[in-house]
């Protein structure tokens, strides 16, 4: 897709309020300047000699999490977030990108990683299937990778390692940063091309649709279509359900849910599979949390978390709350970054939050 | 910027290079005011969120935008989180004498969130707590900037529901339900939102909160609830409400017909109605409906008038109201088209309203939706559509429309008006709109219509409620002079 063609879909949604209920942002600040119309609106008007991207402009374009709720529930499928995607990319372009963005831009070009300035690893081997590490586990949930690769050993899987402690490129594709993330594309892919491998597993919905979407409509990339993308989760569960992996069942005693993590609702066809999981290895009251699936929304672990913390730790905060009213004492997921962002403010609602891949490998 | 004043000598002096207006002053006063009450967070001055709260949804400011021309923008757009604080910006906009004018939304049609004058927008999104669900009364209480389908969803997850399904409910709020009289598409069983609300809190223009009676029905007084309902803001703004609930129904049975004429179909939606058989819904499209809306949606290409019919709730009784209403479309020669293009347009009947296949700028529109008894029915119809078709031949309007709601004594029509290709030129275009307007609405109120039915009047129509009321406009005015006396609430709208 063309900047210019991305572009034009605010056209559409400029004067639409057909997904704003479900806008995590809006819903938030309950400002209409910040949910889905507003942005279009914005960009639309700069179009038209209406507004100019200025400091306040360009900071209110910068509020959208990029969480894809709007596009998920759009009622003509427009793909909103890439169109705000390529209105920052061009600020970038244009050296108008805020002042976070820009220093993003250097940690990239120093290490490929968000987080830690690290560099990342070269892949571990040569094998059939991938999997793909990214800069998220290691830094929110250490120790999870450890546990996934001990869950996938169980079911007679052990895969070379690609991509650990490099970003994706959602978040920065998403904040506009869109010549990093072909760079991260690319470093990516020529690890996965040198593994030989046809299967990618992927920690996280926002992994899977970063390979199988973003490259294609924000990047113009497109992975080799002899790999296929597959979900740890949605492995997990398909052996557990053929019976080639089992774990201890555990019982809890308080009533317990399972968040979808960031950009599940990008996904939908993976919301069965984690719930396949928590229901295999415990037992208790697990009830389903109202901001659940298809409406699930945005726990803060976007860029939001670089160019306005407060509103990514309102957006976690606000995840934990749902729990807290739905009399929730522990949540589980998968996600790292979904993971890590909810830990860090679980304590203030009394719930405890748990690494979904790391109880499992504990019980088996 | 850089300011002067007289010197002694000749000419002008340079005293100063400033950063601030004078008219800076009393706005940032204002400013702190404001902030003092809601917070800093709640308040924003910031220019793309006054470029986005300067139009609502209405055709008009759209247009405007669109044409490339800028719009009169809101001062200061607040987000109280209480009555209080609604209470609190009023006393603040009574000072100051500036206008306050209640958000929702935004969803409205017709221009009645618009800040004409500039001022306060007051939108009450951030109050949008459900604070009672009361299943033995059947009931809902929920502060009014709540939106329509997380309160629906939220229904939902008990097995009730809010029986008002406007096709907005995804970008609508409680309060903006109310305040113009909305309809849903299943208003012809449960009532409009006027029927369904039991009681309300509203905060009055002098800030002093409000609170109706619990319950809608009794003989103590008259009923002054229903001067908020319809009043669109201009009246105070609505902080609360109680509404009836349901069960989610056990069933719901659609079926489609076909009419030769709509002499016919009038007929039969009529009879359904005042045999009581108690539709959930009759949706009646003229022949320019079916031909255009109902083919390139619905994906069938029919001739004559196409109308949809639904039961529900449990399945025995719903059953046979549908057969008693059979009987009826049999007796006037309707053609049962089956099931399963009535179950397509119930799973599709917010597809007429939403992208791609919306009435979209550059086209000009409007949705002339009003209500009148069954005997002016066609009257008001054919009235509209040959005023408009006649008089904007050379502009090749199209006039389409449907029948969207029915009463025992009438019924309700939705009638739009489109034309393609209107003046590039933005005061070319709202002129020619204003006199379609004008063609549209003298048809209706010259046979038996009113002006409006569930858009509600707004700025749009507001020149029509004096034609609309005659003399009894005065006693609406004389309230509105006792209650806001400086007349800062939603300045512009509705009439006042
Ligand atoms: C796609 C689409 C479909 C629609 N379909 C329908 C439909 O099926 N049925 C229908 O009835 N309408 C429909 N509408 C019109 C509109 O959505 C409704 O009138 C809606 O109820 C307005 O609610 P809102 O919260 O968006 O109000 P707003 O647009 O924010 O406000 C509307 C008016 O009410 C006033 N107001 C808002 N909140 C308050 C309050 N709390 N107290 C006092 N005054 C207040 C405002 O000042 C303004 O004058 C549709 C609109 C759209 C965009
Ligand atoms: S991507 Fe998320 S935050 Fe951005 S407009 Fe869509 S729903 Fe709102
Ligand atoms: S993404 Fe779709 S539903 Fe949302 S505003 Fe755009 S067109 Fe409307």
């Amino acid at each position: 897709m063309t900047q210019t063609n991305a572009l034009d879909t605010t056209e559409n949604c400029r004067y639409c309020l057909m997904c704003r209920h479900l806008c995590p942002v809006g819903n938030l600040t309950h400002n209409e300047a910040l949910s889905p119309h507003g942005w279009a609106q914005m960009v639309a008007s700069e179009r038209r000699g209406l507004l100019e991207w200025n400091e306040q402009s360009i900071d209110a374009l910068y509020k959208c999490a990029d969480c894809g709720q709007c596009e998920s529930h759009c009622v003509t499928d427009q793909p909103l977030p890439n169109a705000i995607a390529a209105a920052r990319t061009l600020l970038v372009e244009n050296g108008k990108a805020p002042e976070e963005v820009k220093q993003l831009a250097e940690m990239l070009t120093a290490s490929s990683n968000l987080y830690n300035g690290q560099v990342s690893q070269p892949p571990s081997g040569k094998g059939d299937i991938a999997l793909f590490i990214g800069d998220e586990a290691d830094h929110f949930a250490p120790g999870a990778v450890e546990a996934v690769l001990k869950l996938l050993k169980n079911t007679g899987i052990e895969p070379v390692l690609i991509g650990r402690g490099r970003n994706d490129g959602l978040i920065p594709s998403g904040l506009g940063l869109r010549s990093k993330s072909i760079e991260l594309a690319n470093a990516t892919i020529e690890d996965l091309e040198s593994t030989g491998a046809t299967t990618l597993l992927v920690l996280s919905p926002g992994a899977f649709f970063t390979f199988t979407r973003i490259y294609p409509e924000r990047l113009n990339i497109e992975l080799d279509p002899k790999v296929e993308v597959v979900e740890v989760t949605s492995l997990l569960a398909d052996k557990m359900e053929s019976g080639d992996m089992s774990v201890n069942k555990t019982s809890l005693t308080d009533k317990f849910a399972y968040m979808d993590p960031e950009h599940s609702v990008r996904v939908p066809s993976r919301f069965a599979a984690p719930r396949t999981l928590m229901d295999t290895a415990f037992e208790g009251e697990r009830v389903e949390l109202f901001w659940r699936k298809e409406r699930s929304g945005s726990g803060g672990a976007t860029g939001l978390q670089f160019t306005h913390k407060d509103m990514a730790d309102d957006l976690t905060r606000f995840r934990l709350a749902g729990a807290g009213e739905a009399g929730v004492k522990t949540v589980f997921t998968e996600d790292s970054a979904t993971f890590g962002r909810l830990n860090q403010f679980a304590g203030h609602n009394g719930i405890e939050v748990r690494n979904l891949y790391q109880s499992l490998a504990g019980q088996l | 910027m850089t300011y002067y004043i007289n010197s002694e000598l000749n000419g002008k002096k340079k005293v100063q290079s400033s950063k601030y207006t004078p008219d800076q002053f009393q706005f940032e006063m204002i400013r702190s005011e404001l902030e003092e009450v809601v917070g800093q967070k709640h308040i924003t001055t910031e220019g793309p969120a006054k470029l986005v709260y300067s139009n609502d949804w209405s055709w008009m400011p759209q247009m405007w935008l669109d044409r490339g021309q800028p719009l009169k923008t809101p001062d200061y757009i607040v987000h109280p989180g209480t009555p209080e604080q609604v209470a609190a910006i009023m006393k603040i906009a009574n000072t100051y004498k500036i206008p306050v004018i209640p958000w929702g939304g935004g969803s409205g049609t017709q221009g009645g969130a618009l800040s004409i004058f500039g001022g306060i927008i007051m939108d009450v999104k951030r109050m949008n707590r459900i604070l009672e669900i009361d299943e033995q009364s059947m009931s809902v209480t929920a502060e009014a900037g709540i939106n329509g389908s997380q309160l629906e969803m939220r229904l939902n997850e008990k097995g009730l529901t809010l029986p008002h399904y406007p096709a907005s409910a995804n970008c609508a709020t409680l309060g903006g339900y109310l305040a113009p009289r909305g309809t849903g598409t299943i208003s012809t069983k449960y009532g409009k939102s006027e029927d369904l609300v039991m009681s309300m809190e509203v905060v009055l223009p002098d800030g002093s909160i409000i609170e109706t009676p619990r319950v809608p029905d009794h003989a103590s007084g008259p009923d002054y609830m229903g001067l908020f309902l319809g009043s669109e803001g201009v009246f105070g703004t609505i902080t609360k409400a109680t509404m009836q609930v349901d069960y989610l129904p056990e069933t719901r049975l659609f079926r489609a017909l076909l009419f030769d004429d709509l002499t016919a179909a009038i007929e039969a939606g009529r009879r359904l109605m005042v045999r009581r058989l108690d539709p959930t819904v009759i949706r009646l499209y003229d022949p320019g409906s079916t031909a255009s809306r109902v083919k390139d949606i619905l994906g069938y290409k029919l001739e004559g008038a196409y109308m949809v019919v639904g039961f529900d709730g449990d399945k025995d009784i719903a059953a046979l109201q549908e057969k008693k209403a059979m009987d009826i479309f049999k007796e006037l020669g309707a053609k049962d088209l089956g099931r399963e293009p009535g179950e397509k347009w119930w799973d599709h009947r917010y597809d007429f309203y939403y992208p791609p296949t919306n009435l979209k700028l550059p086209w000009m529109y409007g949705t002339a939706d009003t209500v009148m008894r069954y005997k002016d029915v066609e009257k008001v119809y054919y009235a509209q559509k040959k005023a408009v078709e006649q008089t904007y031949g050379d502009w090749n309007v199209k006039f389409i429309g449907h029948f969207s709601h029915w009463f025992h004594w009438g019924a309700a029509m939705y009638t739009r008006f489109i034309i393609e290709n209107p003046p590039e030129d933005a005061r070319d275009a709202l002129r020619l709109h204003n006199r379609v307007w004008n063609t549209a609405i003298t048809a209706s109120l010259d046979n038996g219509g009113t002006i409006n039915e569930h858009h509600g009047i707004g700025l749009k129509l507001g020149r029509y409620m004096r034609r609309q009321y005659g003399e009894a406009f005065d006693l609406l005015e004389n309230i509105k002079g006792a209650i806001d006396p400086n007349g800062i609430m939603n300045p512009g709208k509705v009439g006042f």
